[in-house]
């Protein structure tokens, strides 16, 4: 066990812990923010994506002692400033069924998004594929991606 | 969406005397026989209160798996309420005897919602216009109702619901009241916004994997490796020094690591050292299988249809047509893997669970707490997908067990892990086909031969006791198709691997082995594969016009640069035909599907092709990568990494369109799966050459 100072949301937390212990569950059981989803636990899925300084991370798969000194944002954080690009384009392209994977396949999107302004059908399909959706949401996904990138440019 | 007790229409009414009146209502869901033995259907299933404030209080007895119902269904009792949107609060109910058997499945919620929601709403409505119209002294016919409220026409007099629901309350339900035609709703047939669909968005959907209470425990399992594994002894001492770790335990068989969060019970689980004795299944093949079950389609099995005299025909035929279609079993793998949670709360079991089988989770948990069923209060959560899984209640078992034993809440999560190696799976089967074509080139024989073990049997081996199972026949012994001499014979082979259904079940398998089939004796008439199919499909006019329409959606017969391939199937009342457009030679690239469905009515039609989409998806990840193989006992595939499914850089282009014959109302969860792999490998054999007959396709 170690202290840690995590910067969440931009909150800064302190919790006493072992350092190997993977984001995900520091997230989701001590922080109490349950949108990042356990779904396979090796990376594969997505499900748990979260920012670190903008960039998409399986919080599965990342310790707690590499995020820290990093500002950490997850859906909960992503969504606080109301109107997110994103959110409207999700509901307005209604994507979710089961919803389950949706947290991480947007915090995956918000990255992209802060990577390239203008994102191809291509970029898009490139960018999304290490997330697994089982409803079959992916033509949507891309919609929404599409549309809220069309409006954060002329915004 | 927020948690809630249904009561019984007498508890309701008694409660009334405290103030609040209400307007109690049931409905009543087709219920299986069972239940009328147990004399369920005649008390009444007070699930439907409107109050005095005009809101409208729906609990739904099924549940929510991502497929939309919740909106769905909700919209049924709208519709003909005459209710505003707005005012409706539907939740799940809780599993509760007087609902009958209450699950999921079998694309029946909205199908099976469709009539007793809306004659509900409609005796509703005319009770509140009764009421409205006594208070003015008019009479009724001069009153509508809109959106709440009732108004007199003539001198623009307007009272809420919420006004009227005690004066209606004393009055009789209406026997049989009048329902809108299609051309008077204004609900019914719009993509409203899905109830769900922002709490997901904003990742506030409380799962059951979410799920928190104070002082509880989160645990998780370590079962044998193997099938039918026994456990010989354990060494707990490196899980329980992880710190965090609170207690290890055998627990029916398995070993249950109690944590006070998930990654200590998960680490705890992989410190744990455990031997397992093998047991029934522990050297089971899935490759063995296979070749056993191919076998016996070589010989005859029980006659499940026989039309004219089938042997005979193929014995005269000028040309015979043979193949032999193989399907793996398959995992599930929804993206929520199994968990469930329980607790007491004095004296009364709750019991929290993603599931789609509430009546079975409620009564495998009454056997692990030693409860009577009135004091367990089952309720179902809001479930990170389904597929068929969620309708076994084993994940029940665990955490009521340990809450018992500990007196303290307790979670139990499946890793990933657990999730694929305690899978009930898809099926394997094998489908020998044969066909005859007489010196004119006629079609005039077809037989199948099906080998497939039975999900029926493995519960219950009477139930197929003569050699048949209805449910492995679905979709090969009703062929659509007129075809004078038919045979469809069955081999039900044993199984140690546990089966299960997966979305579209048994009508998968067959589809395929339809489809291709058709496809490969339409090559050897050398007749256009859609041609064909219209002429043959005269006597199924449903199916037929959506082969008709998908054919004119997709430009058939025009030229195209990519191939293309179609298929049909009717299955859950429902009617899909599809055409597939691929490209590629080391492997398929599926660019678009394009579905003509034919379901009846169309509630939702954003629903709907979320629906079409999505079971798309399913089944062509299926089609290209999806196979648990297993051996020695052992579930080989345990994560995503070695089994591979769809991502979305392999999603084709999807394209729906409805058809409407007027038939009644058919289901949408599960259609859409069947015709897809075939229309796929129908398209990549256009594209080329060899055949699939065996999937997965990348196998």
């Amino acid at each position: 066990m170690s202290l840690l100072e995590l910067r969440v949301n931009g909150r800064v937390h302190s919790i006493d812990r072992d350092p190997d212990t993977p984001l995900l569950w520091i997230l989701r059981d001590q922080f109490n923010l349950t949108a990042a989803k356990y779904g396979c636990g090796i990376g594969e899925c997505g499900a748990c994506t979260v920012l670190m300084d903008g960039v998409a991370v399986r919080s599965c798969m990342t310790s707690v002692s590499e995020a820290v000194g990093a500002k950490i944002l997850t859906l909960e954080g992503l969504f606080a400033v109301e109107g997110h690009p994103l959110r409207r384009a999700w509901l307005g392209e209604e994507v979710s069924q089961c919803g389950f994977c949706q947290p991480g396949q947007i915090m995956n999107a918000a990255e992209l998004l802060g990577r390239v302004a203008d994102p191809s059908t291509s970029d898009v399909r490139a960018a999304m594929s290490g997330n697994i959706c089982r409803c079959g949401s992916y033509p949507r996904i891309e919609k929404a991606i599409l549309r809220a990138a069309k409006e954060m440019r002329h915004e | 969406m927020s948690s809630g007790t249904t009561l019984s229409r007498r508890d309701f009414l008694k409660g009334l005397g405290a103030g609040g009146a209400a307007l109690v209502l049931g409905f009543r869901m087709a219920l299986p026989g069972e239940a009328l033995a147990e004399g369920l259907i005649f008390e009444p299933n007070a699930n439907i209160v409107i109050d005095a404030s005009g809101a409208v209080k729906l609990w739904i007895p099924w549940q929510e798996i991502g497929q939309g119902s919740l909106t769905a269904i909700s919209m049924l009792l709208a519709e003909e309420l005459e209710a505003d949107w707005n005012s409706i609060e539907m939740q799940m109910a809780p599993a509760l005897r007087k609902f009958g058997r209450m699950s999921t499945g079998g694309s029946r919620s909205v199908r099976e919602s469709w009539e007793p929601l809306r004659k509900a709403g409609a005796g509703a409505r005319e009770m509140l216009v009764a009421a409205a119209a006594a208070k003015w002294n008019v009479d009724p016919s001069e009153c509508r109702a809109r959106s709440g409220k009732v108004l007199h026409k003539s001198s623009g007099r307007v009272l809420g619901y919420g006004e009227l629901v005690e004066d209606a309350s004393k009055l009789e339900e209406p026997e049989s009241p009048k329902l809108k035609t299609a051309d008077e709703f204004r609900i019914i047939g719009r993509s409203i916004p899905r109830v769900d669909s922002p709490d997901k968005v904003d990742g506030k959907t409380i799962y059951g994997f979410d799920l928190k209470h104070e002082n509880m425990l989160t645990a998780t399992l370590l079962g044998s490796p193997f099938l039918g594994g026994k456990l010989l002894s354990f060494d707990d001492s490196a899980a329980r020094a992880i710190p965090g770790v609170q207690d290890v335990m055998e627990l029916e068989g398995d070993i249950a690591v109690l944590a006070d969060d998930s990654w200590a019970a998960l680490r705890g689980r992989d410190a744990i050292k455990a031997e397992w004795e093998p047991g029934k299944g522990s050297d089971f093949d899935s490759e063995v299988f296979r070749v056993e079950i191919r076998d016996l389609t070589s010989g005859p099995g029980t006659e499940a249809r026989h039309d004219g005299d089938a042997p005979s025909a193929l014995m005269s035929a000028t040309r015979t047509v043979e193949a032999l279609y193989e399907l793996p079993f398959l995992s599930h793998a929804p993206m929520e893997t199994m968990n469930a949670t329980a607790s007491y709360t004095e004296g009364s079991l709750n019991v929290e669970v993603p599931t789609q089988g509430p009546s079975w989770c409620r009564s495998m948990a009454e056997r692990a707490a030693r409860l009577h069923s009135s004091k367990i209060h089952l309720r179902p959560m809001l479930a990170g997908g389904g597929f068929g899984r969620r309708l076994w209640p084993d994940y029940v078992d665990a955490p009521v067990r340990l809450t018992r034993k500990l007196k303290r809440p307790v979670k139990v999560i499946w890793p990933r892990e657990v999730d694929f190696a305690w899978d009930y799976f898809r099926p394997a089967s094998a489908h020998r086909m044969r066909a005859g074509l007489d010196e004119n080139g006629k079609l005039i024989a077809w037989a199948h031969t099906l080998a497939s073990p039975s999900i029926s049997g493995m519960m219950n081996p009477a139930a197929v006791a003569n050699g048949l199972d209805e449910g492995v026949l679905a979709g090969a012994e009703n062929l659509p198709y007129a075809i004078d001499n038919l045979l469809v014979d069955l081999h039900l082979p044993p199984c140690d691997l546990p089966v299960g259904w997966l979305r579209s079940v048994y009508d998968q398998n067959n589809a395929f082995a339809n489809e291709c089939f058709m496809d490969e004796i339409a090559l050897a008439m050398k007749r256009d594969p859609v041609e064909l199919r219209l002429e043959l499909l005269a006597e199924s006019p449903r199916l037929r016009g959506t082969v008709e329409r998908v054919a004119e959606l997709a430009g058939w017969g025009k030229e195209s640069s990519l191939a293309r391939g179609m298929s049909c199937h009717h299955c859950f009342g429902t009617s899909v035909a599809m055409v597939a457009e691929v490209s590629g030679s080391e492997r398929p690239k599926v660019h678009r599907i394009f579905a003509a469905v034919d379901c009846g009515p169309v509630v939702h039609p954003d629903s709907l092709r979320q629906q079409v989409e999505g079971g798309i998806a399913y089944a062509l990840s299926a089609a290209l990568y999806e196979n648990a193989v297993v051996s020695e006992g052992r579930v080989q595939k345990q994560n995503f990494d070695d089994y591979p499914v769809l991502r979305m850089d392999e999603m084709p282009e999807v394209v729906v369109e409805t058809v409407d014959s007027g038939s009644e109302i058919g289901g949408i969860g599960e259609p859409p799966v069947p015709p897809t792999a075939a229309a796929v490998c129908n398209a990549w054999f256009a594209a080329t050459e060899p055949r699939v007959r065996r999937l997965p396709i990348l196998n």
